[in-house]
């Protein structure tokens, strides 16, 4: 049987003004799963509760296989995580900080550091402190990779980074998973690179799920629909059409194809004009807003 | 007013009314009492540093206002606010309150301590804008900021401590004396020049440029050696220069006490008092780097494959170990100075108890890293370290009390980290500010 690289179920946790959860996610093997959302939807949270920066009020959290409390130090062996806010100052420079998390690791791959250590151009004679915010990004990126994990946790992992960076970090991220089996979450707002890299996507918003499959999936279910009400009346509202525009007698919706076929369409009474394919991007704005104005 | 004192007025009100009570209630009794002229100004220059960790700077320079009325406004902010605060405040308690009090008001001891306040206000601006605003590159880099490091940290000491060795008027000034307060008024000048400079400093923090290739410096190649070796010698990176700090602080006052005890000054400490009343000082000094270490470097080694009660454990133990540390050292230092018996050995042990105490409130602070929190923890641990050990004396306890209730102190605090690190997630997503300075917060 194939165990999911993460596998959350039930997963609450509450704040004085956001409420995450009951979020239930699985991250298939072998995949880059794409965790998008708006700023606030908790994507950072999750991450960070799989990791144990602050406790979960319900639900568990397998990763790599492993209970995230009972096998903590199995599971963060298995598994890393790089986020924006993980800080290395502390350890003074590049050249410290290394070898420190590298002792944590007995699979480090001293290779890989060298060439990501060159590829980045991460001088180890120079201070963290000191570093530009995208060259910290590549040391916390660096740290994470090297370990050798079956499963990567990157939170904003590109927010900083040049486009050669970018690129030589996608690379490494579909050698990763192509050639060794590994798996990548990865939570993110540069949507159009998702869209190129990510095997899965998952949507939250508001604390909550809204959206989950393959890329091809759900690029593919979704369409710019363009139509007409001949019968006039108010236009139709329900999960997975949403009007972005109308004018003139005709309307735009995103609409997912799924849940409302064509003739389903047609059968409620609209003239079907077109339909166009549409970026994540616009999926993405179509599915939140529509989350928003439901909440 | 500048509108940048007066938005550093808004925000830190609830702080200077704090100020304001306490000197105006000190400054009642100040005609009977030296000790009762307090001086708490450098609350106000800590204040704007942790404006400065923040990165307030570079906030402001986005906005449509000129870099010299920034630099102004920042000058204005320390030394015009908190000169008002603690004059006002003065002059509340000494000429307002104290004949309420049937105290008398001393006007040349107001007059005296109103142009000490604006001199001091103006030397810890001084020493605040020469701390680095990034980690020093160079050898002069690491000189200038050490020194101006050290006598930032020691000016939070020194200024409270001219309370006590203050002249009482203009009449009583030594020549000596006289000769410090023209250091501190040409400090005081320069710093309206020096703002300026720093500002440009904090605009720009220094950054290192990308190397055009690296040389591989292979990672098995940096020194470190075994698991251990290397985890160790990451401790001691933070560990020691903590105690360093604190020893050359306490070598400064012990020195200064030294000199007022062989010169027969009537403010003069007895020894034992003075390891005594260090301890309050010693205790913040203490826990607050190692509580910034711990708050800035939890996010990146909650990662790590170690269990959190392995985490938990490391951090509470190390105020507690750096306590008996520096506590230890510091009786040393007395003791070889003063070549007596400096405190009876039962109650070195209060120690023991104290250190324990840290280690708890340094969970408290993990739990509520907000800054009205953390100053009033921090307030309470100076308090605590001078009411903790005189407690301890009056009420005589046992050896194995003072040993259990340090053990059940230290267990407890181990089990609040652990269930805090466990469950409390703001630790973990630190704004800029105080207690990021290990995690790289902008100077």
């Amino acid at each position: 049987m194939n165990t999911p690289a993460i596998e959350i179920r039930g997963l609450r946790k509450a704040f004085a003004k956001f409420a995450l959860g009951p979020l239930d996610l699985t991250v298939p093997n072998g995949t880059i799963y794409g965790l998008i959302g708006p700023n606030g939807s908790g994507k950072s949270t999750t991450l960070d509760l799989i990791f144990g920066m602050g406790g979960r009020d319900a639900g568990s959290i397998r990763a790599a296989g492993f209970d995230h409390e009972v096998q903590e130090r199995e599971m963060k062996l298995a598994v890393t995580y790089s986020s924006p806010e993980t800080s290395f100052a502390a350890w003074g420079r590049v050249g410290l900080a290394i070898p420190y998390v590298r002792s944590f690791y007995p699979a480090w791959d001293d290779a890989l550091c060298r060439r990501l250590m060159e590829l980045f151009r991460l001088d180890p004679d120079e201070k963290i402190g000191t570093l530009s915010f995208g060259a910290r990004t590549k040391l916390s990126l660096l740290l994470a990779m090297c370990p050798g994990p079956q499963v990567l946790v990157l939170d904003e992992p590109t927010t900083g980074l040049d486009p050669e960076a970018r690129q030589i970090l996608f690379n490494e991220l579909l050698r990763m998973v192509q050639d060794e089996n590994r798996t990548v979450l990865i939570s993110s707002h540069q949507l159009s690179e998702l869209e190129r890299f990510a095997d899965h996507i998952g949507i939250l918003a508001e604390g909550r799920l809204v959206c989950e499959g393959s890329t091809v999936d759900l690029i593919g279910r979704h369409r710019m629909v363009e139509f007409s009400q001949p019968s006039g009346g108010a236009l139709p509202v329900m999960p997975g059409f949403h009007v972005r525009r109308s004018q003139a007698g005709r309307s735009l919706a995103v609409v997912d194809l799924s849940m409302h076929p064509p003739a389903s369409l047609e059968a409620r009474g609209l003239n079907l004009h077109s339909q166009t394919e549409l970026p994540l991007e616009d999926i993405f704005l179509a599915i939140t807003s529509q989350q928003k104005e439901a909440a | 007013m500048n509108p940048l004192t007066l938005d550093f007025v808004r925000r830190w009100k609830w702080l200077l009314a704090v100020h304001f009570a306490a000197v105006s209630a000190g400054w009642i009794f100040h005609g009977r009492e030296p000790q009762a002229r307090l001086h708490l100004e450098i609350a106000v220059a800590i204040a704007m540093s942790w404006d400065l960790m923040r990165g307030y700077v570079r906030g402001q320079l986005g906005l449509p206002q000129g870099g010299a009325a920034i630099a102004a406004g920042l000058w204005w902010s320390v030394v015009g606010a908190g000169a008002a605060v603690q004059i006002s405040a003065m002059l509340l308690g000494g000429f307002v309150l104290a004949p309420l009090f049937g105290m008398e008001a001393d006007p040349g001891a107001l007059g005296l301590h109103a142009v000490l306040a604006v001199l001091m206000l103006g030397t810890a601006q001084f020493f605040l804008t020469g701390l680095p605003a990034a980690p020093p590159r160079t050898l002069s880099g690491h000189l200038k900021g050490g020194f101006f490091g050290l006598m930032w940290g020691l000016s939070m000491w020194g200024f409270f401590a001219l309370t006590f060795i203050a002249p009482a008027g203009w009449r009583d000034v030594t020549p000596g004396q006289g000769a410090v307060l023209v250091l501190l008024g040409s400090c005081a000048v320069a710093s309206w020049f020096t703002t300026r400079r720093m500002m440009h400093d904090r605009a720009v923090p220094v950054r290192g440029g990308t190397p055009a290739k690296v040389h591989g410096l292979a990672v098995n190649q940096v020194p470190g050696g075994t698991v251990w070796r290397v985890r160790l010698l990451q401790e001691g990176r933070w560990f020691l220069p903590v105690a360093a700090m604190v020893m050359l602080a306490a070598a400064f006052m012990i020195s200064i006490n030294w000199h007022s005890i062989q010169s027969g000054w009537p403010w003069r400490i007895t020894t034992t008092d003075y390891v005594y009343r260090s301890m309050g000082m010693l205790c913040v000094m203490t826990v607050f780097p190692l509580l910034a270490v711990s708050a800035g470097t939890l996010r990146a080694c909650r990662g790590f494959p170690v269990p959190l009660r392995h985490w938990a454990m490391l951090v509470a133990l190390r105020p507690f170990a750096a306590g008996v540390l520096v506590f230890g050292l510091f009786t040393l230092m007395v003791w070889a100075v003063s070549r007596s018996s400096v405190v009876e050995g039962r109650s070195l042990l209060t120690f023991l108890p104290l250190c324990s105490a840290l280690s708890l409130i340094q969970a408290l602070m993990l739990r509520h890293p907000r800054l009205p929190v953390v100053f009033g923890l921090l307030i309470l641990i100076s308090m605590l370290g001078t009411l903790f050990p005189e407690m301890l004396r009056h009420f005589r306890p046992s050896v194995p009390w003072m040993l259990a209730a340090a053990l059940a102190m230290l267990g407890l605090s181990c089990v609040l980290h652990l269930r805090w690190l466990g469950r409390g997630s703001r630790i973990y997503r630190l704004n800029q500010g105080i207690l990021r300075m290990a995690g790289g917060a902008q100077r």
